[in-house]
């Protein structure tokens, strides 16, 4: 196993820990815009132990696909993260093809989170499903194109190559290019993260709400679970993004992951500010932006193809 | 080869001893199901042979038959999903089967699955031809089963017709074939024609317009074996008489590709604004054909462009993908079966809370859906993930045409992947979760073992086929081989390759489920000695929330339908609330095929109005007639006279080189 292989273990291990502070870096920036204080840092922490310390509540309705989808939830995105190359490493597992396995399992953890909220029978559940479910159609098809950008750049047909195989330099060539498939992106990972302007996960009315909407009727560990199942999804897919944003490769592996953490903080920062000056757009007009991110990174392509001369 | 005629021989005596015992069911049934088993076990010896051991292709000295890997990728489909369809008529036909019903039912279904094994075993266009027509025949009287329903009997003819026009076009590409392989303008007619033909079997896009009505109107089993194991023999068709190895790839590849790409967009779009179980899981099918289509494309443009990283991904892909789609569709649709059995309607917005009921049905379903919608770990995303690589092998190493081809097949596949996703957990969720939404779903019947145990056979095959996959790639070497001419050794180690792929995501798969279980295990050591009480849904606040305030599958779809009703044009009838106490609203939502409305219904309506002005010819006036004749003598011989000089020498010599090159072709020697 090579150096980078096992960099990736801690920060693999790292990743899994910290990801619950990436939420509660963007809640102490939407604090600080708002003039509050702020809950600690380590107040998501607390709320998983409580929740995980207590019983459980389940709906007369509901059979064992609602008491199952948290734990299907949780193994698909640990599985996922076994392929992702955190900080600039090499996932030891990485093979061709795999971001497709790597998309194609938060699908899996999505629709395991649609079925249990649908296994309910309540009218507000069914409403937040439908909704993700149709917002994420639209949201594959930019995430393949960005995909498809990334592979046309590098060359390479893995996630670990896909992530690792561009530099500084690929933005000073073909900047634009990068410009666009980073916004396109971020707009997704707004998307599947159910963030503002998409969804906005501190909602106290039910009919407004898409995530939120869809584990109304969870408490205790699978709350928990499930709060944490979408903390780590949050993480990776930023990670995605400053790896796209920020592709630091120094040639020393620490001051690779440094690069990274500290990107992935300028991150979740950004999103607090983006969340404490918008507000969330009508439902309606979703589609229409993910529509636009699509463009955007087909556009991409489109002056990769024509101004850089293609493949690298 | 024995054995093969063994097989046949074995559906035709259990069809024919099922209609002689007809008058009693249990005699008839048990003919019926013997019949189609050992006749499926005796083809499973030389298909399992040849696919999977080291047979080599056979062919009958007297016959036009013969057998070789082609006949086995798509007689194998069809073994799987008769024996699991056969065992479930029985208890399907329950009810039905008064009057003898169940006899003919039987004498059908065995004569259906013998004309599918023949078409597979012929390359004789004319003996194909003869097959292909009595298997449309045979699956006709299936379809038409309950014939006293007129909407069954309008389906049955829709499919009828849909057949007949289908045996139009082979009828004239068989004509063509007759003689040299052609080449240039011609070749491509003649290709052309066999897309028509073969497309109207296999559903490609503007052509589906029977399946929809077909499937909901047949039994269950019925479905299941059209849908699994019919609909594929088109592409065998495709294969085995049209496409030629010299022809023009590149045109082969964009054809496929397009109308695989309308196919699965336009299947997948259309199931989600359907109500009906059954008209869902065919407009589904249509969509999967499109994906298989999509491959086969991809497959051909690599092979045109050289690439046999391409080529390989894109059969490969092809193939595993259409094996998935016989055993997942042939589970779907035995599960509706059930469904209809215990609930007697198949309206989505009418049932509900079935999994209480049917658990074994439901958790199966459940399963197959997502597997389907090709979700990892199960095995329907591994035939879509290697037509995804070799879309994204094309964006690597491709330019041009082909580089716009990938990225397409790519946007089309990605876009497909979510509907679906969302197309089929409406479907589970409308059937199986929530609470009954009618007074029909709230007394449904439990399910029968007798249901179950043939479903569960599905799930096993499932399975089976994760785990061979590196086998069934490693298949598709021949038919690459024969298809394009890239170098056989290459082939072989980039299917090695791929199988290497597979195997990954194996692992990876039984990752997924260890940490699935090791969580399953976390949460029980959580909830040790906790509480666990249920309680009514949380509704806002509301205290007694209904079925009729749940969410119903058409509203799941609401948004997306909507979004896209410019493709859809959904019908809705609205009546909305009135007055101040308003007393009665309602709202259907009902998305009739757009093919059929917008571009068939009109086309045949402008062909009546025509034919309708051509009746006056018709008058029965016989001086009319013989005018008529003479006037048509009269523009043949200034025709022939004008502007072929050359037709009226006789030419002796041209004859007998005509008929050797016809015995040379009957002689069946593609492989």
């Amino acid at each position: 196993m090579s150096q980078s292989q096992s960099v990736w273990i801690i920060c693999f291990l790292l990743s899994l820990v910290l990801c619950p502070l990436f939420p509660a870096v963007i809640n102490r920036t939407k604090a600080f815009f708002a003039g509050r204080h702020g809950p600690r840092y380590l107040q998501v922490y607390y709320d998983i132990f409580k929740l995980l310390r207590k019983g459980s509540v389940y709906s007369r309705t509901a059979t064992d696909v609602l008491r199952l989808a948290p734990m299907a939830v949780l193994g698909a995105l640990l599985t996922a993260a076994l392929l992702f190359p955190f900080g600039m490493t090499e996932s030891p597992l990485a093979f061709c093809g795999d971001f497709i396995l790597f998309f194609y399992l938060l699908g899996l953890a999505r629709v395991m989170l649609v079925l249990g909220a649908l296994d309910t029978g309540s009218s507000f559940e069914g409403m937040g499903s439908s909704r993700e479910m149709q917002f994420s159609a639209f949201a594959e098809a930019v995430i393949f194109c960005i995909l498809a950008f990334l592979v046309l750049l590098t060359g390479r047909l893995h996630l670990t190559g896909v992530l690792n195989g561009f530099d500084v330099g690929a933005w000073i060539v073909s900047g634009t290019s990068m410009l666009f498939v980073a916004g396109a992106f971020f707009l997704v990972m707004l998307t599947e993260a159910c963030r503002v302007p998409f969804d906005d996960p501190e909602t106290h009315l039910e009919l407004t709400m898409i995530h939120e909407a869809m584990i109304l009727d969870y408490g205790g560990p699978d709350l928990g679970i499930i709060l944490y199942s979408s903390y780590l999804k949050l993480w990776m897919l930023a990670s995605f993004f400053v790896m796209l944003v920020l592709p630091v490769s120094s040639g020393d592996i620490l001051s690779n992951v440094l690069a990274y953490f500290s990107g992935m903080m300028l991150t979740a920062v950004g999103i607090g500010v983006l969340e404490s000056i918008m507000a969330r757009f009508r439902f309606l007009k979703i589609p229409q932006l993910l529509i636009g991110a699509f463009c955007i990174a087909l556009a991409g392509i489109i002056l990769m193809l024509v101004f850089d001369g293609g493949v690298q | 080869m024995k054995l093969l005629y063994a097989a046949n021989l074995l559906f035709m005596c259990g069809g024919f001893l099922a209609l002689w015992t007809r008058r009693e069911n249990f005699l008839a049934g048990l003919a019926g199901c013997l019949g189609v088993l050992s006749g499926c076990i005796c083809l499973l010896v030389p298909v399992a042979g040849i696919f999977f051991g080291s047979a080599g292709p056979v062919s009958s000295k007297m016959l036009p038959f013969s057998f070789d890997l082609l006949s086995a990728i798509f007689l194998l489909p069809v073994v799987m999903v008769a024996i699991p369809a056969a065992l479930f008529s029985p208890c399907y036909l329950k009810g039905h089967d008064t009057n003898g019903k169940g006899g003919v039912y039987w004498f059908f279904f065995n004569m259906t699955l013998a004309s599918m094994t023949l078409v597979t075993l012929t390359p004789n266009p004319l003996f194909f031809l003869v097959a292909w027509e009595m298997m449309g025949l045979m699956s006709f009287a299936l379809v038409a089963f309950e014939y006293k329903s007129a909407e069954t009997m309008r389906a049955a003819r829709t499919y009828l017709y849909a057949c007949h026009a289908g045996a139009a076009f082979l009828i004239l590409l068989i004509v063509l074939l007759d003689g040299d392989p052609l080449t240039g303008i011609m070749g491509l007619t003649v290709f052309f024609l066999g897309l028509a033909g073969f497309g109207l079997k296999i559903g490609l896009f503007p052509l589906h317009v029977w399946l929809p009505e077909a499937h909901p109107a047949a039994p269950a089993p019925v479905s299941a074996l059209m849908s699994g194991a019919m609909l594929n023999l088109g592409f065998y068709g495709l294969m085995r008489l049209v496409i030629q190895p010299s022809g023009p790839l590149e045109v082969y590849g964009w054809c496929f590709l397009t109308l695989g790409a309308i196919g699965a967009l336009g299947g997948i779009l259309f199931a989600a604004g359907q109500d009906n179980l059954k008209r869902l899981l065919a407009y589904s099918s249509i969509e999967n054909m499109g994906v298989i289509a999509l491959g086969l494309g991809l497959g051909f443009l690599g092979g045109a462009d050289d690439d046999v990283i391409i080529a390989s991904l894109g059969f490969s892909g092809a193939i595993l993908h259409l094996f998935n789609h016989a055993v997942l569709k042939g589970g779907l649709f035995l599960c509706a079966g059930s469904v209809y059995k215990a609930a007697d309607t198949l309206r989505m917005d009418r049932l509900g809370g079935l999994l209480k009921r049917m658990p074994w049905t439901g958790t199966l379903f459940t399963l197959f859906s997502l597997s389907i919608s090709a979700l990892p770990p199960f095995n329907g995303f591994l035939g879509e993930f290697l037509i995804y690589l070799a879309a994204f092998t094309g964006i690597v190493t491709a330019t041009g045409p082909m580089f716009a081809a990938s990225l397409f097949c790519i946007l089309v596949l990605a876009l497909t992947g979510g509907i679906a996703a969302g197309v089929f957990v409406k479907a589970v969720s409308a059937v199986f979760l929530g609470e009954p939404r009618s007074p029909e779903a709230a007394d449904a019947k439990s399910e029968k073992p007798g249901m179950v145990i043939p479903i569960g056979i599905f799930a096993i095959l499932c399975l089976a086929i994760a785990l061979w996959s590196p086998a069934i790639c490693q298949n598709a070497s021949p038919l690459i081989r024969y298809f394009t001419d890239l170098p056989p050794e290459d082939i072989n180690s980039q299917l090695i390759t791929i199988s290497g792929y597979l195997n990954k995501i194996g692992i990876l798969s039984c990752a997924a489920l260890v940490l699935f279980g090791l969580a399953a295990l976390f949460r029980a050591f959580l909830s040790r000695g906790r509480e666990e009480r249920t309680e009514g849904t949380w509704d806002c606040g509301y205290a007694a929330p209904d079925a009729r305030m749940e969410y119903t599958g058409s509203a799941f779809v609401q948004p997306t339908v909507d979004f896209f009703s410019f493709l859809l044009h959904s019908v809705k009838r609205v009546r909305k609330p009135e007055k101040l106490f308003p007393e009665e609203a309602s709202l259907e939502v009902e998305t009739p095929d757009g093919a059929g409305r917008f571009l068939w219904d009109p086309l045949f309506r402008l062909t009546g109005k025509i034919s309708d002005k051509v009746r006056i010819l018709q008058s029965g006036y016989l001086h009319l007639y013989i005018l008529v004749m003479i006037v048509a003598l009269i523009l043949m011989l200034v025709w022939g006279f004008a502007f072929h000089p050359e037709t009226s020498v006789p030419g002796t010599s041209e004859d007998n080189g005509y008929l050797e090159v016809q015995t040379a072709q009957a002689g069946g020697d593609r492989s």
